[in-house]
């Protein structure tokens, strides 16, 4: 186990260089010159623009830029922004934001798609079973910002039961729409995985030896389908905390919600090659350890699987 | 001998007093298709158990015999419905009963040992936990033994007298305690020697925590020699009921199962298939029903292994006074171990009445035919004829070559010395899956080699095909060492050496087409255009009996025989010298397996075919092998003609392999 888990942080060291070395690479590729981006459209003095450049190491070429980042970043120093702002700060205000939109997103997929595919599994064939695979089918097709602007206009403008927008240090109400939004098409995903785990577990044959010992269908039902069918399902939601939080971009920006996604959204816009970046090392971080997170609870929910 | 007449004499008048606790009338069961189209699986079936006795119902695939007792435990899959008839335990009509009045039935008044002991066990839940559910669910009382009627009327007056607490289970805490006192109470008794220490040894053996009770324990001690005031004090003392730990290990151990506290802490995966039908047959008893249903409990399982669950299932339900419905496709296994056998032919009842009967005087055509097919009975019939001196080769599937032809045929594939090792994971030491193993299979003929599972049979057919490398050791095709094939000669080879697999639902790809299938092997080794192929897979389709009209179906589509007869045409397609048939008919019907060893036989009587034949069931030897090898723990054990192992057996084991076959002590009427 402790070596199992060794190997997979030394593994993460590979990921991260690869990673954070692909993105500033991006960034650097990106058209147009950041320094000129910072002045808009007043002329720029070649000596100012010079001193800018000189200050935030643009001068340099781009393996040596990157090779300072990755310097100053071991000593947890991300560099500033072009507006004088430390690159952390920035970080600091927008991540909370975005951590209580995924959370919130999280509980409402996993709730409404682990009931509803029970529901349906259960049932298959019903008329209900029908509605909620329609239902899961079009929240996957139709793209979130279609969802979002719908969701805006009816129970914003049209209902007005809950805020249109977020803004700034929104509130659980203020985030309840974004994070229904967000979470709606992975909801729609685990509707369709429980609905075909259960389907397909309760014609198991240890399903018919448990109902022959006699048990109750409620206790067969959690104890032997739910407890099977669930672990694929744990084991999507944990991926899927990762992708939320790296997800929000499009909800974000509808919502006007200031979380990491708007950051990096309004970073890239000016070339903030530094905050961008320590952005995305961070989401993939927090991906990575999800993922690990995952394969640690998989071993724990099925006794078959060992580490290896 | 008079004493045991009279027990079966009071057991049988006893039985027809209580009348019989299961009665099925006309039952009809139905399946609704896809397009809705109703099917009927069972029709007007009626057959019925009395209590403590042995019912077996035999019949194909497809019979309806696993309907009929999923119907009687309402369990039937999918659509399955009961549409007309009764059926009736201990006189309750069970149709009519709403869901949740059979559960409260299923466990403690019917039971099931499932078929398939792989997938019957729910993979995250550890073995004793899913011993505990039975318990749990039907409110057990697991500090106490539970008799059944039949056991209780049995006994008569001497139960009468036996308060409930002498029924209390011995706990796996007090056992030391009550070995100590066993012990000082025999020497206080003056029993001393070897009768003292056979005494121990059989407390130690019998006394497992929470399967023997107190009065069996006094009993013990009684005739170990102690007064019956000292033995009743002993025993009421030290066994004052276990808990559920306790019961759940002495379950398991009942039924088998050594060193049970420990392994009811493992999972499922953990278990061979022995072990865990085993397992299965604890939360069968669990609850001590008064029917248990066994559907084909050993078909998976190897024969001797078969044989054993199978003696450990008949003492405990005769000790337990339980009734087993037996449901098996083997005849010989049916009337070896039910008083009573009811043949099944789609969904009908053809026949039915005591064992010996039914096999000795079948009536019904397809009765009949189960006689003749059963592997079981065929290899006793050839027994028997030729110690009759009658011309036993007319009964053999496959007439042997004698020794003299076998002397004189060459060789077509020598295996040498072969040795496989595998590295077992956080172990130093390699594991000898095959242990310098050495025979030699002759033009011509079929060579079987049988063991059980994990006797190393199929990695010697895998080292043979060159799908695996040998450790040590070389096997020789034509005379030439097929570890240096390569490229041409490879593929040469691969032409040459054709398998046959055990899982005919496994071994043919589903998203093929038959005729795709059997056409594969040809336009791999670009045998011929398109048109020639064509004709070529009808010839061989005509070959194993199938109509050209399967060519367009798929293998969802054919029944299990069918299946592998499609597997036979297809290594049978590039004209190979030997066939290499790993299992090829153990999952397979008696009357399927009979055609399909009919047909490897007419095909080496035609095309001069060398077999190697892997298998565990002795008895399909019998019916086919000239020569055989028997394998044990990777080692060859035995070798010889079929006709030597069968009648001078040289080894200990091929003697217990020989005995495993069922129906082997059976009484045939040969007429």
């Amino acid at each position: 186990m402790g070596k199992y888990l060794l190997r997979r942080i030394l593994q993460m060291i590979p990921v991260v260089l690869g990673t954070t070395l692909l993105v500033y690479a991006l960034v650097f590729a990106l058209p147009g010159d950041p320094v000129k981006a910072m002045f808009g459209d007043k002329p720029v003095n070649d000596a100012v623009a010079a001193q800018i450049r000189a200050e935030y190491n643009l001068d340099k070429p781009f393996i040596v830029q990157y090779l300072l980042f990755l310097k100053n970043a071991l000593t947890l120093d991300f560099g500033n922004t072009f507006a004088g702002q430390p690159v952390i700060d920035e970080i600091g205000r927008a991540f909370p934001v975005t951590i209580r939109l995924a959370l919130m997103a999280f509980v409402f997929e996993a709730l409404f798609g682990v009931v509803f595919g029970i529901i349906s599994g259960l049932k298959k064939g019903k008329w209900y079973d029908t509605v909620i695979l329609i239902v899961s089918l079009l929240l996957i097709s139709v793209p979130t910002f279609v969802t979002g602007f719908l969701g805006q206009y009816l129970f914003g403008v049209e209902w007005g039961i809950l805020p249109v927008t977020a803004g700034a240090n929104p509130g659980f109400f203020d985030l309840l729409l974004p994070a229904m939004v967000l979470g709606s098409v992975s909801m729609a995903y685990i509707i369709r995985l429980t609905r075909a785990e259960v389907s397909s577990n309760i014609a198991e044959d240890y399903v018919r030896t448990a109902r022959a010992k006699g048990m109750g269908s409620r206790s067969v039902l959690f104890r032997h389908i739910l407890r099977n069918s669930l672990i694929p399902v744990v084991t999507y939601l944990g991926q899927d905390l990762g992708v939320l939080m790296g997800g929000a971009m499009i909800s974000e920006t509808i919502f006007n919600i200031h979380g990491v996604g708007y950051l990096t959204y309004q970073s890239i816009l000016k070339g903030e090659a530094n905050l961008v970046v320590s952005i995305v090392t961070l989401l993939m971080l927090i991906f990575v350890v999800c993922n690990l997170l995952v394969d640690l609870l998989y071993a724990a929910l099925d006794p078959r699987i060992r580490y290896a | 001998m008079s004493k045991v007449m009279n027990t079966a004499n009071n057991l049988e008048a006893l039985q027809r007093e209580q009348g019989p606790l299961l009665e099925v009338k006309n039952l009809q069961v139905d399946f609704t298709t896809d397009s809705n189209r109703v099917v009927h699986a069972v029709r007007d079936a009626s057959f019925s158990v009395y209590p403590g006795q042995w019912v077996a119902i035999v019949g194909e695939s497809g019979s309806g015999k696993s309907t009929s007792a999923m119907a009687v435990l309402g369990l039937l899959a999918g659509t399955g419905h009961v549409s007309g008839g009764s059926i009736k335990l201990d006189g309750q009509e069970l149709t009519e009963l709403k869901p949740k009045d059979f559960d409260k039935l299923r466990g403690s008044k019917m039971g099931l040992v499932p078929q398939d002991p792989m997938s019957n066990l729910n993979p995250v839940w550890r073995i004793g936990t899913q011993v505990k559910e039975a318990l749990v669910a039907n409110g057990m009382d697991i500090s106490h033994e539970k008799r059944s009627k039949l056991a209780t009327a049995l006994a008569g007056g001497e139960v009468a007298v036996k308060s409930a607490d002498d029924e209390l289970f011995i706990s796996s805490a007090e056992r030391p305690a009550l070995m100590e006192a066993a012990k000082s109470g025999l020497q206080k008794a003056g029993v001393d020697g070897e009768r003292f220490e056979a005494a121990m040894q059989h407390f130690e053996q019998e006394w497992d925590a929470g399967s023997q009770t107190r009065w069996r324990v006094a009993d013990d001690l009684i005739q170990a020699g102690m007064g019956d005031d000292e033995a009743w004090a002993i025993a009421k003392q030290y066994v004052t009921g276990s808990n559920m730990e306790d019961r759940i290990a002495g379950l398991l151990s009942e039924a088998g199962l050594p060193d049970a506290a420990t392994r009811a802490r493992q999972f499922p995966h953990e278990f061979s298939g022995g072990m865990r039908q085993r397992a299965l047959i604890a939360i069968g008893l669990a609850c001590r029903p008064d029917l248990l249903i066994a559907d084909e409990p050993t078909s998976a399982l190897d024969v001797t292994v078969q044989k054993r669950i199978l003696d450990h299932l008949h003492n405990l339900t005769d000790s337990l006074g339980t009734a087993v419905l037996f449901i098996t496709h083997d005849l010989g296994l049916a009337a070896e171990r039910a008083q009573h056998i009811v043949v099944m032919y789609k969904g009908q009842v053809v026949e039915s009445g005591p064992s010996l009967e039914v096999l000795q005087h079948p009536q019904h055509p397809y009765t009949k035919r189960l006689v003749a097919a059963a592997p079981s009975l065929a290899s006793q019939r050839i027994i028997s004829a030729q110690k009759q001196g009658l011309d036993a080769e007319s009964l053999k599937e496959h007439h042997t070559k004698d020794d003299a032809a076998l002397e004189r045929s060459e060789h077509i594939i020598t295996v040498d010395h072969l040795t496989k090792e595998f590295k077992l994971p956080r172990r130093k030491e390699m594991f000898k899956a095959v242990d310098d193993v050495s025979f030699s299979l002759k033009r011509g003929t079929t060579l079987a080699i049988v063991g059980e599972s994990g006797s190393g049979k199929s990695t010697v057919a895998n080292m043979v095909l060159k799908l695996l490398e040998p450790s040590a050791g070389t096997v020789t095709y034509e005379g030439k060492n097929i570890a240096g094939f390569k490229g041409k000669e490879l593929l040469d080879f691969r032409r040459h050496v054709q398998p046959v697999f055990q899982n005919p639902y496994g071994s043919l790809d589903p998203m093929y087409s038959i005729y795709r299938s059997i056409e594969e092997p040809l336009r791999i080794h670009g045998i011929g255009d398109t048109k020639s192929r064509r004709k070529r897979v009808r010839e061989l389709l005509d070959m194993v009996n199938m109509p050209e009209s399967v060519m367009g179906r798929y293998p969802n589509e054919l029944s299990g025989g069918q299946r592998q007869r499609i597997a036979i045409a297809r290594a049978m397609a590039l004209n190979p010298d030997v066939i290499v048939c790993d299992e090829a008919v153990s999952a397979l019907d008696v009357l399927v397996q009979d055609q399909v060893l009919r047909l490897l036989n007419d095909l080496q009587a035609e095309q001069g075919l060398s077999y190697l034949f892997i298998t565990h069931d002795l008895a399909v030897v019998r019916q086919i092998a000239d020569e055989v090898v028997v394998m044990q723990h990777g080692k060859l054990v035995e070798h010889a003609t079929t006709d030597e192992v069968f009648e001078h057996p040289k080894m200990k084991y091929t003697q217990d392999l020989l005995d495993a076959i069922p129906g082997g002590k059976l009484q045939l009427g040969l007429d």
